[in-house]
């Protein structure tokens, strides 16, 4: 039966398929979808959110040096904080087999940085796969589970957000395969290698890579056909192709579906066969690096293909009419003034946006660091001046309240990032007690990615509790909804925090309003003492309020409005109501 | 190869009207490729999404001049898409105005008049009065289907195509509203 999937879908499908038989995630855009997806398709094995990416990468690795199979997903800001476990895995190798998929976001489109994950597997000495679209991401994460299971290497797998997010046609096929033999067998030397062990891991390891980029590569022709060769990877292999069709330049195209290891005689085989030589891929030069001979090599080295940024149809027709040099083809479209940006921002009835406003409230003066989530968006109320990485929030606001002695730290983390990386920041603050406000903004899910489920919400977990176990005296939660208490929570927090020189920590507690139902019901009404001051829809800038101008008034958007009720304490002129039963 | 490209704003059924033109275009016996944009965007953001159909497709990404159709859900989402379009390129646009967020908090001017600015220098065009549809379907949710009814009028796939992939894609208790919504759109193209 032919369906259509989403390439994270068809990602956990070729797992499925390849016999992996436990998952662990932590959710991030591009990569988000695939543990659902394996959920989906494989009721019966085993899938865990786990706290953060280096949990995950450990337990998946756990798992895989007693042989079983398993996936390990994460987006790649996240192989960022699993390096650790990345590095040494690759020395002491896996049983059965490990696929680490790490989903890169050139653009970037919902990331902080726009690394490439093949880098990585260099600086880690594992193979990499770079798949050009879903169907390919099928066949090479089948391809990385045989690698990783015959070679016993971890393997990472790289697919861009345009392989994870489109949708292509594909017919579904069985899925069932043997179950793994599962045994621990006590191996100190590999599994607990000192250094004089570790040494000898590493020459194995450069072996294992020498052996996999021999079995890939011995056997590909080199057609050979033109005197000029394009190498491509990943995505950009698809766009190239598409617009070759259309134009039909003279060079051949070589597809590198394995940027790392390449072996070095392929690599020579190219140089040998044609005069000059482009490489197209995303986003650095890791197979252009891998040329011995550069000065017949273009690229980005040489500026033919641009080093940031997503590689798009115009790019390829420039970067491929630059090396061939013809003209590049001009196509003629509607150029004009961009309109107005349709900015993300809170939801209506966000609990998040009454939190931001109180503490904007309470510490006018304050620095206040934020952190990664939907809460980011708190910048759109002045609530955020940082955003580096998950956790961040706690640790910047350490640093930026020791470098300034005299202003107010308010720091905004959400729950899930709490989780993820932000306790062991906050046992390090309290341990040097910082004075700090710390404002843990629970909304029970991880909302930005699609509410995917949290500790506190799945166990008995309590953050009270692990709060108060490392000695934090001033921990009192509160419904934003509740604007006047909330404000004056904060200012009682930072008066704590000042007069005993420690952190103090507010629980900010209110259920994600787009993953469940509003509970309060407050219908409100704007009264003709509305004097436009701007305050509702700019510095509060609920999406539910708007100006109309031709009458100098805010207004309700009843279709926008959850009836949170907030905007009624918001309004410091009184001229927002609850609504009577006539309005 | 046909090129279309669906854009509208988070909630208004952008990636289910894809969706459910990729489901007609691979039952007809194309190769279909489609891209769209998760995450942040989500959050009351601009949300297109690319769909591609032909004897052999291998970027889901449409070039910019290259779109055969852009349907638009809304005035500005139409206005940035423009790029896309190319001399034979025909727009659809349901010509409703939604404010986003600098123009609803008084900070920027939704743009005078773009409308007729489009329809002068845009070749091909249909602006779409969609209220009266939405009003007979019974709900605003129906909006994606009238634009895909609408559409329906420009490709080469038969109405039969259309209502097995409307059936095939919606909730069931959903069907009929949806296949009103079709036949609605598909006459409101025909009306002007």
């Amino acid at each position: 039966m032919k369906e259509f999937f989403l390439g994270n879908e068809l990602i956990a499908l070729g797992a499925i398929s390849a016999g992996a038989r436990a998952v662990y995630s932590y959710p991030g855009t591009p990569a988000s979808e695939i543990l659902a997806s394996f959920m989906k398709y494989a009721p019966d094995r085993y899938a865990q959110w786990s706290v953060n990416e280096k949990v995950a990468l450990e337990i998946a690795a756990g798992e895989a040096i007693c042989g079983n199979f398993v996936l390990c997903a994460m987006k790649q800001v996240g192989l960022n904080v699993a390096a650790d476990p990345l590095f040494s895995t690759a020395y002491t190798g896996v049983e059965g087999a490990l696929v680490i998929v790490s989903a890169d976001d050139p653009g970037p489109h919902s990331s902080q940085t726009e690394q490439d994950s093949r880098m990585y597997a260099m600086a880690a000495q594992i193979p990499v796969f770079d798949p050009c679209n879903p169907v390919d991401a099928y066949r090479l994460v089948r391809k990385a589970f045989s690698v990783s299971h015959e070679f016993e290497i971890p393997v990472l797998f790289r697919p861009v957000m345009r392989v994870c997010h489109s949708r292509q046609n594909f017919d579904a096929e069985d899925m069932e395969t043997a179950d793994p033999t599962i045994m621990f067998n006590r191996d100190p030397g590999r599994w607990a290698a000192t250094p004089h062990y570790r040494a000898v891991l590493h020459d194995e390891l450069l072996k294992k890579l020498d052996a996999i980029a021999l079995a890939e590569y011995a056997g590909r022709d080199v057609p050979g056909a033109n005197r000029l060769a394009v190498v491509t990877s990943g995505y950009p292999d698809s766009i190239v192709r598409d617009v070759q069709r259309e134009i039909r330049l003279p060079v051949d195209i070589i597809p590198i579906d394995m940027p790392y290891p390449i072996a070095a005689d392929y690599i020579r085989r190219i140089e040998d066969a044609y005069e000059r030589v482009l490489v197209l891929e995303e986003t650095f030069p890791v197979i252009e690096n891998q040329f011995t001979d550069r000065r017949r090599v273009s690229g980005k080295s040489d500026g033919t293909v641009q080093s940031l940024g997503e590689i798009t149809a115009d790019d390829v027709e420039r970067s491929l009419s630059a090396f061939v040099k013809t003209g590049a083809p001009s196509r003629a479209h509607v150029a004009l003034d961009a309109p107005p940006p349709a900015k993300p921002r809170l939801c209506a009835g966000c609990g998040h946006r009454p939190a931001f406003y109180a503490i904007r409230k309470a510490a006018p003066g304050g620095i206040y660091p934020g952190d990664i989530g939907c809460y980011t968006l708190g910048v759109n109320l002045n609530a955020v001046d940082s955003c580096l990485c998950m956790g961040a929030s706690i640790t910047l606001a350490e640093g930026i309240r020791r470098a300034n002695p005299a202003k107010t730290v308010i720091a905004t983390i959400g729950d899930s990032t709490f989780f993820h990386s932000g306790l062991p920041a906050l046992v390090n603050m309290r341990m040097n007690n910082s004075d700090i406000v710390v404002c843990i903004l629970d909304n029970a899910t991880t909302a930005m990615t699609g509410f995917q489920p949290v500790p506190h919400e799945v166990s008995d977990i309590s953050i009270e509790g692990l709060v108060k176990g490392i000695g934090i005296q001033f921990i009192r939660s509160c419904d934003p909804y509740r604007l006047g208490a909330s404000i004056e929570l904060v200012k009682e927090a930072m008066q704590f925090s000042k007069a005993n020189s420690t952190p103090s920590v507010i629980i900010f507690r209110h259920p994600c309003i787009t993953h469940g139902e509003n509970m309060v019901k407050k219908r409100v009404a704007v009264l003709d003492s509305c004097r436009n001051c701007a305050i509702c829809y700019r510095q509060f800038e609920c999406p539910a309020i708007y100006e109309d101008r031709a009458a100098n008034v805010a207004r309700i958007d009843a279709a926008a409005c959850c009836e949170c009720g907030v905007c009624i304490d918001v309004c410091p002129f009184g001229s927002i109501v609850e609504a009577g039963d006539n309005d | 190869m046909k090129n279309i490209i669906f854009a509208g704003v988070g909630g208004q059924g952008v990636i289910l009207a894809s969706k459910i033109l990729m489901e007609v275009a691979m039952n007809a016996g194309y190769d279909v490729k489609e891209s769209e944009v998760h995450g942040m965007a989500q959050r009351g953001g601009s949300v297109d999404c690319h769909v591609r159909y032909g004897e052999k497709v291998y970027s889901p990404l449409i070039e910019k001049g290259t779109a055969d159709y852009v349907i638009a859900f809304e005035l500005l989402e139409a206005m940035r898409k423009l790029e896309y379009l190319n001399g034979s390129s025909m727009l659809i646009v349901n010509n409703e105005k939604i404010d986003p967020a600098p123009v609803q908090t008084g900070l920027e001017k939704y743009p005078d008049d773009i409308e007729s600015w489009m329809k002068a220098s845009i070749g091909r065009h249909l602006f779409v009065d969609t209220e009266a549809a939405l009003k007979e379907a019974g709900t605003r949710r129906a909006l994606n289907i009238v634009m895909l009814g609408v559409l329906s009028n420009y490709l080469e796939f038969t109405v039969d195509q259309w209502t097995a992939a409307i059936r095939s894609m919606v909730k069931e208790k959903f069907i009929d509203m949806n296949l009103l919504a079709f036949k609605l759109g598909r006459e409101l193209a025909a009306a002007h």
